[in-house]
């Protein structure tokens, strides 16, 4: 078995789908990345979106965001389960090397803190270094 | 045109080391109305900073978070 590493996959479901129908959707993707010697670490629904341009006719889409580890193999059966799936008519697998995660956490680390910061500066009074988990779900939050 | 004095790079100065391509609502500032990358001759973007900017943007674009083209000026 080769080296497991990471990967960002971002894939787009249709729009009309409903809470059953993603959760069998992540399900079987989840399922998936097992059988190819992976393991799912996150997943994010991003919800229903508008598109910033048509894609086959659609003018919405249900994004879903994930983080795995996967061996190098396991990402050309990744492209054409997507390619095959009736769900899924987007997607997207972004490598992400060791710095690369450790950086995106570096910056959103920093992002949390400043907003904190921000936060007890405007209010004064308001919570200090409690540690919120999550911050604010607006700007900044990843 | 006024001339502008050279600005610092926004990153720099916001401490980011990482630009996310799922950030849309950010990248989208450094993109022309018409959907195009803005220079950094214009931005004022460093060089490490733009280039991050600009595949971050071009991941974007694949996921339709952010516009190949666009003819309605946002």
């Amino acid at each position: 078995m080769s080296e497991l590493r990471n990967y960002e996959v971002t894939f787009i479901a249709e729009p009309n789908f409903d809470d059953e129908r993603v959760n069998s959707l992540v399900g079987k993707y989840s399922e998936f990345i097992e059988k190819n010697g992976g393991e799912v670490q996150k997943v994010e629904r991003m919800g229903k979106k508008r598109l910033a341009y048509p894609v086959e006719k659609r003018q919405y889409g249900y994004y879903i965001y994930t983080e795995v580890k996967l061996p190098g193999e396991g990402v050309a059966p990744l492209k054409r389960w997507f390619a095959l799936s009736e769900d899924v008519f987007r997607h997207l697998t972004v490598r992400m090397t060791d710095r690369d995660v450790k950086l995106k956490a570096l910056t959103q680390d920093h992002f949390r803190k400043e907003m904190d910061r921000r936060n007890a500066a405007t209010r004064p009074g308001a919570r200090e270094g409690n540690g919120r988990e999550g911050g604010r779900p607006e700007r900044g939050e990843d | 045109m006024a001339y502008q004095r050279k600005r610092i790079c926004r990153f720099c100065e916001a401490g980011v080391k990482y630009v996310d391509y799922r950030d849309e609502k950010r990248l989208s500032r450094f993109l022309t109305e018409r959907g195009k990358i803005i220079p950094r001759r214009v931005s004022g973007t460093c060089a490490k900073h733009q280039r991050m900017l600009s595949t971050a943007i071009k991941r974007s674009r694949i996921l339709a978070l952010l516009p190949f083209v666009s003819d309605n000026p946002a």
